[in-house]
């Protein structure tokens, strides 16, 4: 079944072209993985499938739900598809739990007491039970990229989008946030991953897509990709990497 | 509660404070007319604050004696000599009794009633000065006081004696800048000048004659108020026959009067002595400063909201709005607002709305523009966590960037609140007793500027060091 639906998706900054065409389809419960050199358009695609970005041609279909259409109520959208970011961005103001329950609690979605039941559960999935009343400041990175995913699981999204998760973490740190997103996998999560960890895509990706100057290179099943792709762009970007 | 039953409230509060004020202004005019009298605040003998803090002098002697006589009733506004009349042109009050001469260009605007003094306007230089006569003023300064018929002779006889002019706002910086050397010499009416050497306020050598003679009379709008015009002539007949008119020119300017007074009292004693005046004009200053800020704050972060808007009709509203704010003075503002809109529109205010409408329009702009600061300071990405959540706009707005912004915002409220309070002592100008004006009034008694200025000053900083810290220890807990 088709969550995702890209078609001849454009999108400029200015003069600049940043999307020229971009195709894409994503079934439930597949887990994506995109690669490419900085500047390619990776992190830009991944933030226009939640409508962070506004986009100048094409069309994005969430669940037969058009993007693009401006009669479209993205924030409804929005909650079926949660987005873990490179800096996290936890709300500096508010404990982890308060992180975590923020949004269930003010879109109704649940009581006070079950969102704070939910956040437990999650907190506990992600190993950070005992930091629920601590604030953001108080944790490393890794820890605060644990409770981004889990305020991000918090709605129930049908779509996990990641956007580069391990990108401003030590060395160290990066095992503990690519281990909580391998549960994930597990679960049978759908999910979108801008990722620099080659090693974490060709283990979890169901398909892994190699973007370059606003396009999509090429796709392929990661053992094809990684060891025998068709393309020169994508032979002298994996060379570079890995 | 919700952000909408807490808005309710908080207007609730608002309406309910302006909604006092309002109605303090208007209470007793239901039953029988009161005629508003404006009024200078200092121009001894004719009106000045005594040491017992009573608003005293041969007008005001006059006027209550008169309206006794005639029974009817009247509400003073003391509002300085220019403000009265503004205020009487502007039909903010309906008479105005400051000592006025009965000139041919006032009489253009205004009906004046018989006349109940005559005085001239007078040249005199201090006591132990060189100058002479008018002729030694050649190449000197002189300080007049504007819109005094003072002001017009001084400006017609300074081509002829080669003398520059310095011009002032009241009687008393009139007479501290002569005192201070600026100016050799001063001009006004005879009998201000008489009061202040007789009673040993301040020693003076009289200069030349008496120029330009003329009759002191109470002004109304011409063709307005025409029985107060009438029940104050019958009034002033009945005194001058009774006598009793003569006892009250004799109060003032009599040899009972010419008593030297303590001068130079210590800054203690004049603390002690003017302790009413000056708690009075300071809770006036801190009322004032509480009310217009709150109300500055709610409207401030609507603006603010708008100048950080999507929508750029809402945007460019508001900035237009913090344009023409910061682009004109308070002072202006405040003489717009409480003289130039009742002229223009009829409608009318009482001097505290005036004043609390003029800080809140000039706050809000600056706090819009503090609020639109913390608002862009607050981190992208919040916004971004935020939708990626699924929160609407206002949740967003609500619950991430306000908290964060209020935050980053505070210290900026606290200085712009401390403005907004120094920012009050600028009402003085549209007759609101406050803490400066209450420095005023004492000094155009005591002429002690020294001592006065120090301790108003010392109330400030006091004020304003107390209310600082105690906002910092607040913010720190937030």
């Amino acid at each position: 079944m088709t969550i995702i639906k890209v078609d001849n998706l454009q999108k400029s900054f200015g003069e600049n072209e940043v999307l020229k065409s971009i195709n894409l389809e994503v079934n439930k419960g597949e887990v994506i993985c995109i690669i490419g050199p900085s500047g390619s358009g990776k992190s830009t695609f991944l933030r226009c499938l939640n409508g962070l970005e506004s986009v100048n041609g094409g069309h994005i279909k969430i669940d037969e739900n058009d993007l693009t259409d401006h009669s479209t109520r993205i924030d409804i959208i929005r909650q079926n598809i949660g987005m873990v970011f490179q800096q996290f961005n936890l709300f500096p103001h508010l404990t982890v739990a308060e992180n975590i329950t923020l949004a269930p609690v003010e879109l109704k979605k649940m009581s006070k007491s079950e969102a704070y039941q939910r956040a437990l559960d999650l907190l506990e999935m992600v190993g950070l039970e005992e930091k629920i009343d601590d604030y953001p400041d108080s944790l490393s990175g890794g820890q605060q990229q644990r409770v981004a995913i889990a305020r991000a699981l918090a709605m129930n999204p049908e779509v996990m989008l990641f956007d580069e998760p391990t990108s401003a973490l030590d060395p160290e740190m990066v095992g503990e946030v690519l281990g909580v997103m391998k549960k994930l996998v597990d679960e049978g999560m759908t999910m979108v991953i801008v990722t620099h960890e080659m090693g974490f895509a060709r283990q979890v990706a169901d398909r892994v897509i190699f973007m370059d100057d606003g396009y999509i290179v090429e796709e392929n099943v990661p053992d094809k990709l990684f060891d025998e792709p068709n393309e020169i762009r994508t032979q002298t970007f994996l060379d570079k990497v890995l | 509660m919700s952000i909408y039953k807490k808005m309710v409230k908080r207007f609730g509060i608002l309406f309910f404070i302006l909604g006092f004020l309002l109605n303090r202004g208007t209470e007793v005019s239901a039953q029988e007319k009161v005629y508003i009298i404006g009024t200078d605040t200092t121009y001894a003998p004719f009106e000045y604050v005594d040491e017992e803090g009573d608003f005293v002098g041969i007008d005001m002697d006059l006027l209550e004696a008169i309206a006794e006589d005639q029974g009817f009733e009247y509400e003073l506004r003391i509002l300085g000599f220019n403000a009265a009349v503004q205020a009487l042109e502007s039909n903010q009050v309906d008479g105005v009794i400051a000592g006025m001469s009965i000139t041919d260009e006032r009489k253009e605007a205004f009906d004046f009633t018989d006349p109940y003094y005559s005085s001239g306007s007078q040249f005199a230089v201090l006591e132990d000065s060189e100058v002479d006569s008018l002729e030694d003023l050649e190449g000197k300064i002189v300080a007049v006081k504007t819109g005094t018929t003072g002001f017009d002779v001084a400006t017609e006889l300074s081509e002829e004696y080669g003398f520059t002019l310095n011009v002032f706002e009241d009687s008393v910086n009139m007479y501290e800048d002569m005192q201070v050397g600026n100016s050799v010499a001063v001009v006004e009416d005879y009998p201000v000048m008489l009061y202040a050497h007789s009673t040993g306020r301040i020693r003076l050598k009289f200069i030349g004659e008496q120029q330009a003679v003329a009759d002191n009379g109470l002004a109304v709008n011409k063709g307005e108020n025409q029985e107060l015009l009438q029940m104050f002539n019958d009034g002033l007949a009945n005194l001058r026959a009774s006598g009793e008119y003569e006892e009250i020119i004799a109060r003032y300017l009599g040899e009972e009067a010419l008593e030297e007074e303590n001068k130079n009292q210590n800054i203690i004693v004049q603390f002690i002595n003017n302790l009413e005046p000056l708690m009075e004009g300071l809770w006036q200053t801190i009322w004032l400063s509480f009310v217009s800020f709150f109300i500055a704050l709610i409207f401030g972060v609507i603006i603010g909201l708008m100048r950080t808007s999507d929508v750029s009709l809402l945007n460019i509203l508001a900035q237009i709005y913090i344009d023409i704010m910061r682009g004109s003075p308070l002072i202006v503002l405040a003489f717009f607002i409480y003289f130039g809109i009742p002229q223009m529109t009829g409608l009318k205010f009482n001097a505290n709305i005036a004043g609390i409408i003029t800080l809140s329009l000039n706050a809000t702009a600056y706090i819009a523009e503090i609020v639109r600061g913390g608002i862009q300071a607050v981190n992208k990405g919040q916004v971004e966590a935020g939708k990626s959540l699924g929160l609407t706009n206002s949740i967003t707005m609500r619950r991430i960037i306000l908290p964060q912004a209020s935050k980053i915002a505070m210290p900026s409220l606290i200085n712009q609140f401390v403005i907004t309070l120094k920012d009050t002592s600028i009402l003085s100008v549209i007759g609101i007793v406050e803490l400066t004006q209450t420095g005023k009034i004492i000094i155009a008694r005591t002429y002690q500027s020294g001592s006065i200025w120090l301790i108003i000053g010392a109330m400030y900083i006091i004020l304003i060091t107390v209310l600082t810290k105690l906002s910092n220890r607040l913010e720190k807990e937030l």
